[in-house]
């Protein structure tokens, strides 16, 4: 049989296509099944992308749900002088940049000048609505190569200074490092996500071949108790009376009598949150929290309730207050203005260094110390915020010969404005303290409640209910005409308050007859009490430096901003 | 001659099958038959890639719809984030305090006497009296609303 021609050009070409395509096939099974670990890596190193998605931060809101610190994305802005040599208009691109950065034109001119640089950081964290404008103005113009927009997210806090030592920071590195922001970074710090997927020859993400993505969750808010208006009021009167004094600083603390919730809290000087990186780290102490001083007579209320409360002291019984110059144990105890004889009421009201001496001598030294202890002194108070000191009360074997008489007035011990606040309130709060707090609640993205403050009604019992109210009564007369906290008075309100004025002491001991910390520590509506308030004023200037002349108006300056703005009835709620 | 042609023609016609001559291919085929089985293979196959082809496109489809809800979210989150930080910015008390001086307005608070406390006495009592449900009246507690 005779095989026709075309057949064997046939299977000449049919052959070519057979080899051809098996030869494919055979090398696609070969690099399929066969061990190429160089090949499968090398695949992946270009390929395959493993991304971790980044959470946002929760917020930070005040009680009336206003924000005070959020993420937001803004963009880094670059140049590759490169690129823009080959492919675009330097000289337009410089000029079209100088107009929207905040950055020197000659900076950007040398900048772009390098030619041989792929990369230059021009301005970084460019607010999102500038860097759209000028990506729009050199997108329109035919600008836009070569010019590099980077996202980054950062944490923005819309207030700037106010509530600084409050609400603290984030780090670079997405870590709170101070106040809320560190105290609360459990909570406020997203979980991360995960997305594994394919890119293409332009390094994008091929979305269909997306193999994992496992989404991130943004981070609770946290919900304090401060409200930023009072706060305002707080920080304007600080500031004012910073300004009046030319003192060194100013702290205060508003907090509320039946709840131990921090209404407000501020300490002067502060810095601007959005620029924490470039302020001194001094900067960065609250001083209501971190600073602990003498309280000097802000604390005789405490002395005087607690010998009231082991029926040692009647407020009606004379004190021989000594001219104002008391020997005791050889050494003098002087008065401010001399007395001959007060009741021990008016020894409060004029606050006489003799006459509370004597009646904290009353009370055993172990007395003394137990009561410090139960008022809070000597130990934090616990708020939920990070810097609080302990203060100095020490135990009464460490006590020398003069310290019993010293510390009722005063001396011999340091506190914290947090603690003397917490301190004064078991007075206005019907002789129990109750622990003063800051945070609030904290809730889920999709509002689940994470965390809620319960305030604890019960307390602790540190006086009976009526040496409080006593107490109140005998406070309210400070303020009265010739007391020495009348100006602390405000509108019709009944304030109750101690004026205190403490000297500095020296590093290598002794006392700063210069420089000292005027306070007032108090609490309205007297009888009904609402807010409890502590101001204090580090190293005033001036001729009068007491606590009655410098402390006591701020106080009143800031209740009647307070009450005001509360709406504080004047018999209370 | 020509009329002997037809004729034979003719014959050949009615000579019936299986006779000699031209061969029926309607009814006679000689080629490659193809069976039924693999006919249904190369269809299912056929069919298969189609659906390949469909499927895949759909999926780089939907896999751009999906990157480009993606960028919408993003960019919408980041400008709900920039518009919560300009309204704070704006209803802030430092901003608040220069909107009234720039529009020479002197507020003050108002008198004691001019305010009426409106609580949810439940609630409030609930609370032990707490400060903070000032403002924040809750309509929902069982006691209503009372005015004080």
């Amino acid at each position: 049989m005779r095989i026709p021609p075309y057949w064997i050009r046939a299977g000449v070409v049919g052959l070519f296509f057979i080899s051809l395509f098996g030869g494919l096939a055979a090398r696609v099974t070969h690099l399929q099944l066969g061990d190429h670990a160089e090949l499968r890596s090398s695949y992946q190193r270009k390929v395959v992308f493993q991304t971790r998605l980044q959470g946002g931060r929760g917020r930070i809101l005040d009680r009336n749900q206003r924000v005070l610190a959020l993420d937001e994305t803004r963009k880094n802005i670059g140049i590759d002088p490169q690129f823009i040599h080959r492919h675009n208009d330097p000289q337009r691109v410089q000029a079209a940049l100088s107009r929207f950065l905040r950055v020197e034109p000659a900076l950007i001119g040398t900048r772009m000048a390098d030619r041989d640089s792929q990369f230059y950081s021009l301005e970084k964290y460019v607010e999102d609505a500038r860097a759209t404008e000028l990506d729009a103005y050199l997108t329109e113009n035919s600008l836009r190569k070569g010019v590099v927009f980077q996202k980054v997210k950062t944490r923005t806090y819309p207030h700037g200074n106010l509530l600084a030592h409050v609400v603290g920071f984030e780090n670079r590195e997405g870590v709170g490092s101070a106040g809320i922001e560190y105290e609360m970074n459990r909570f406020l710090v997203g979980k991360g996500g995960l997305r594994v997927g394919q890119k293409d020859g332009n390094r994008r993400e091929m979305v269909s071949r997306r193999q994992v993505q496992i989404d991130p969750q943004d981070g609770a808010d946290v919900v304090l108790t401060v409200d930023q208006y009072l706060q305002y009021g707080v920080e304007e009167a600080l500031e004012k009376a910073m300004s009046m004094y030319n003192a060194k600083g100013a702290w205060a603390v508003v907090m509320d009598s039946r709840t131990g919730g921090i209404l407000a809290m501020a300490s002067k000087p502060d810095y601007d949150l959005n620029t924490f990186y470039s302020t001194s780290p001094e900067l960065f102490r609250n001083h209501a929290l971190g600073a602990t001083y003498e309280p000097g007579s802000i604390i005789k209320p405490l002395v005087f309730a607690a010998a009231m409360n082991e029926g040692l002291v009647d407020p009606d019984e004379m004190i021989d207050c000594e001219q104002g110059v008391w020997m005791h144990r050889n050494r003098p105890l002087r008065d401010y203005h001399p007395y001959a004889e007060l009741s021990a009421a008016d020894v409060l009201k004029k606050s006489s260094n003799i006459g509370t001496a004597k009646i904290g001598l009353r009370l055993h030294p172990h007395a003394v110390h137990a009561y410090y202890q139960k008022f809070g002194l000597g130990r934090k108070t616990g708020i939920d915020l990070p810097g609080e000191e302990t203060g100095i009360s020490h135990h009464p074997r460490n006590w020398d010969s003069l310290t019993h008489s010293r510390i009722s007035i005063g001396h011999a011990i340091t506190v914290t404005a947090m603690q003397m606040a917490a301190a004064l309130n078991v007075i206005a709060n019907d002789g129990k303290w109750i622990q003063p707090y800051i945070v609030s609640e904290v809730k889920a993205t999709d509002g689940t409640l994470l965390y809620k403050r319960q305030p604890d009604p019960q307390g602790t019992r540190v006086l009976r209910s009526d040496v409080a109210r006593t107490m109140r009564r005998l406070m309210a007369r400070i303020t009265e005409d010739g007391g020495t906290g009348r100006r602390a008075r405000f509108g019709e309100y009944a304030v109750a308050g101690k004026t205190g004025t403490a000297e500095k002491v020296l590093p290598g001991g002794g006392y700063a007859k210069e420089k000292n910390i005027a306070s007032f520590a108090g609490f309205f509506p007297a009888e009904n009490p609402v807010l409890t308030i502590v101001v204090s004023i580090d190293e005033p200037t001036g001729d009068l430096r007491t606590g009655g002349s410098v402390a006591a108006p701020v106080f009143a300056e800031i209740g009647e901003y307070a009450a005001g703005y509360l709406t504080i009835p004047v018999e209370g709620f | 001659m020509k009329k002997q042609t037809r004729k034979s023609t003719a014959r050949r016609r009615t000579s019936g099958r299986g006779a000699p001559g031209r061969k029926n291919k309607k009814l006679h085929a000689d080629g490659f038959r193809m069976p039924a089985t693999m006919s249904l293979l190369v269809v299912l196959v056929f069919g298969l890639g189609l659906f390949y082809l469909w499927f895949s496109s759909r999926t780089v489809a939907l896999g751009r719809q999906i990157e480009i809800e993606e960028q919408a979210l993003e960019d919408l989150r980041r400008q709900v984030a920039g518009e919560e930080v300009r309204w704070n910015e704006l209803i802030g008390p430092r901003n608040l305090q220069a909107a009234l001086v720039s529009h020479r307005l002197e507020m003050d608070w108002p008198r004691a006497d001019q305010v009426i406390h409106i609580r949810d006495m439940a609630l409030w009592e609930s609370n032990a009296g707490q400060l903070n449900v000032v403002g924040q009246l809750d309509r929902r507690g069982d006691g209503g609303l009372r005015v004080q």
